[in-house]
């Protein structure tokens, strides 16, 4: 982050300040005497970024207000370190209430961005878009005129130096977060056993209730059967009366016909033979004619042979093949009853088949065994369903099986088949298979009722074990989840713990090797190098000693040079891990103890001491001369009025 | 593929600070913690995920600014 300038009204000793073309590389240097306001253009940054400055807090910032004036107001330009520019304003009036206002500025133009004004949002963005808040502030990028001092060894400040700030608070928060976890475990195991054992006395059997489903389609089948071969005997039977007088109508008739043509056809062949002979060759007719009428009568013999046998011939024909056809068609209605009384015999075998069947043989035994304890009236608990089930051999679902009453049934089909059973016979068959297959379906519906009933039963288990097992594949959800949740936040922990002991590692070694630059030059070569032990204590080397001493055994002059070194190496460090890439740093009054070459190296190493520190201020009452820095401001004595 | 390999999602230069650092760590802790019998690629990742998440809080600038 870096200040591109500075303005203030009605703030601390100024009236008006202005401070502008700010280098973002180099060195400001703020000189003046005693109470001409050098501290305050470092409190006017302070205050504008965060609200507050060094010696005072949101209680008593009313105290920032130039004498005589209602209220003051300090605005800052800025860079952060992805080039976004930003205005942020802060005023306070004499109540010391506050007001602020950031906005971002579009350096190519375009469409004017939102402004923020609420106080809080824009510290939580603040703190985000520059990367550290007031605390890290004032330990790093602001060494104020009375304060020159380590961070607390385990202050967030250095841990956020370091960069390790974070990962506290985040370990702290997973670590909560397994806490909820195995809260969520806990919770949930108990009901896992719970859950399995209500499962466990279901005991349910997946094939139990498809098998009742089936037994119950194939009663509704058997009911169905008996009433389709009910209906088609009934229709049979009515039929087979008519059918019988046809069928021997049609036999009569063939036999009577197939005798005249037995009878046409001799006549007709002779007739037509002796015609064609007595046409032909009348000679050869001569002697048996002599021999039968005569030789007087042989001439009209003759004449009547012609005259009347062709016309008896044709006719003895056409009867022949009148009877033909008449014989014929009679045969065919034969054929036709036949095949309905054939049919007939089938459906009455059928029934004879059906109706001396059990309807057990049909069903699956367990289904048979539940039904006829259910028959007998027997309690039957859920559970007993699952039991080896107990076929009662040669016991009948039926109340009266009609085994005996259709002995004669199928003879009685077979001469049904040829039209040779009694119409009555049939008749009183017919009446009692429908009478048993009215009976038969009364059972099955009886039976398929209780069936439905044991149905429903299983079906309210198999809904129990159905929501139990969906209870149970959520908590197993919810268990492996936070199981998992435990694993990576444990996994998230060790990581961060392994890092930040690398991280440490880091900060030490660039520590020492950033002071190992700056730290002779500020103390005229006495020391040359500081480490920072794991726990964040300073300590330093001395050649003398040979060795690392604790801080507080070195002067206190010395301490605050090589506080110095350190506080800029410490400040680069957090620069670094808050990713500003060019930092400012606003350094009052630091060479309160050094003599003036000290001073002047300082000075000099200054500019070039870090890479990632390229803007900096530093205040004092006067510089040696020749000090080379990019911009100088003067505060002046006895005005309110300071344009750099 | 090494585990190594596929911690090519984390891209560091897209990252900065603390966030970057750890992100540059656990490409180097990868490599020791899959040496690991127990070791968990899975959990791992998650969990790398997890603690770069939380450690990226760096906002969107153009979102928080842009006018209604």
């Amino acid at each position: 982050m870096l200040i591109n300038s500075l303005f203030a009204e009605n703030f601390r000793k100024y009236s008006k300040l202005e401070v502008t073309d700010i280098p973002a590389n180099g060195t400001i240097t703020v000189s003046g005497k005693n109470e001409s306001g050098k501290t305050s253009i470092g409190e006017a940054i302070c205050f504008a970024l965060f609200g507050r400055t060094f010696s005072l807090n949101k209680n008593n910032l009313s105290k920032l207000v130039y004498w005589g004036a209602d209220a003051a107001e300090v605005r800052i330009n800025f860079t952060t370190a992805d080039d976004n520019n930003f205005n942020l304003y802060r005023s306070v009036d004499d109540k010391g209430n506050v007001k602020v206002k950031l906005e971002r500025l579009l350096l190519g133009g375009g469409k004017a961005p939102k402004v923020l004004e609420d106080d809080t949002e824009i510290s939580k963005i603040l703190n985000k878009i520059i990367g550290f808040d007031y605390d890290a502030f004032a330990n790093s990028f602001y060494l104020v005129q009375r304060e020159l001092t380590t961070p607390e060894p385990q202050s967030t400040t250095i841990k956020k130096m370091a960069g390790i700030g974070d990962y506290a608070a985040i370990s702290s928060e997973l670590d909560k977060d397994n806490t909820k976890n195995q809260d969520k475990i806990n919770t949930a195991k108990p009901e896992v056993l719970t859950t399995q054992s209500a499962l466990d006395e279901i005991k349910l059997d997946e094939t139990w209730l498809p098998e009742l489903v089936d037994a119950d389609q194939t009663l509704e089948n058997e009911k169905q059967q008996r009433e389709t071969l009910l209906a088609e005997l009934t229709e049979d039977e009515k039929q087979y009366t008519e059918n019988s007088t046809s069928f021997f109508g049609a036999r009569k008739k063939r036999g009577f016909f197939g005798f005249l043509s037995f009878l046409f056809f001799p006549v007709m062949l002779a007739s037509l033979l002796i015609w064609v002979v007595n046409y032909f060759r009348p000679k050869l007719l001569d002697n048996p004619l002599i021999n039968i009428f005569g030789l007087d009568e042989l001439a009209n013999t003759h004449s009547t042979i012609s005259t009347w046998l062709l016309p008896v011939a044709i006719i003895t024909g056409i009867g022949f093949l009148i009877s033909l056809m008449v014989r014929g068609k009679a045969r065919q209605t034969m054929q036709a009853l036949t095949g309905k009384a054939e049919d007939f015999s089938k459906s009455l075998q059928k029934g004879h088949g059906v109706v001396t069947s059990d309807v057990e043989s049909v069903l699956p035994e367990r289904v048979v065994s539940l039904m006829q304890k259910n028959t007998q009236n027997t309690a039957v608990t859920d559970s007993s369903a699952h039991e080896e089930p107990v076929v009662v051999k040669g016991a009948s679902l039926f109340s009266v099986p009609p085994q005996e009453q259709f002995n004669n049934l199928d003879s009685l089909a077979v001469n049904a088949s040829t039209y040779e059973a009694d119409p009555e016979e049939i008749n009183a068959a017919v009446l009692r298979l429908s009478d048993t297959f009215d009976k038969q379906n009364v059972e099955i519906s009886s039976l398929s009722k209780t069936l439905s009933t044991d149905i429903e039963k299983e079906k309210r288990r198999s809904d129990d074990a159905g929501k139990l097992r969906a209870t149970l594949k959520s908590l197993n959800a919810i268990i492996k989840d936070s199981e998992r949740k435990i694993s990576v936040n444990n996994t998230s922990m060790g990581l961060m713990q392994r890092a930040a002991e690398d991280s440490i590692g880091l900060f030490n070694k660039n520590i020492t090797e950033i002071t190992a630059n700056s730290l002779p030059k500020f103390t005229n070569g006495r020391y040359k190098k500081v480490r920072v032990a794991d726990d964040f204590t300073v300590q330093v080397y001395s050649d003398e000693k040979r060795g690392y001493m604790d801080f507080d055994e070195i002067s206190s002059g010395t301490q605050r040079q090589i506080m110095l070194a350190l506080r800029l190496a410490m400040s680069e460090e957090l620069a670094k891990n808050t990713g500003n890439k060019q930092q400012f740093i606003f350094l009052d009054e630091p060479f309160a103890f050094f003599d003036p070459q000290r001073t002047q190296s300082t000075l000099n190493a200054l500019p070039n001491i870090s890479d990632v520190i390229t803007q900096v201020w530093i205040v004092a009452q006067e510089f040696p001369e020749g000090t080379d820095v990019d911009k100088v401001i003067n505060c002046p004595t006895g005005s309110a009025e300071l344009l750099a | 593929m090494s585990a190594e390999l596929e911690l090519r999602w984390l891209k560091t230069e897209r990252l900065s600070g603390t966030v970057k650092r750890f992100a540059e760590f656990c490409k180097d802790d990868v490599k020791k913690q899959s040496q690991q019998d127990d070791f968990d690629f899975s959990v791992y990742q998650d969990a790398i995920k997890q603690v770069v998440e939380k450690l990226d809080d760096s906002i969107a600038i153009g979102e928080v600014f842009n006018a209604d």
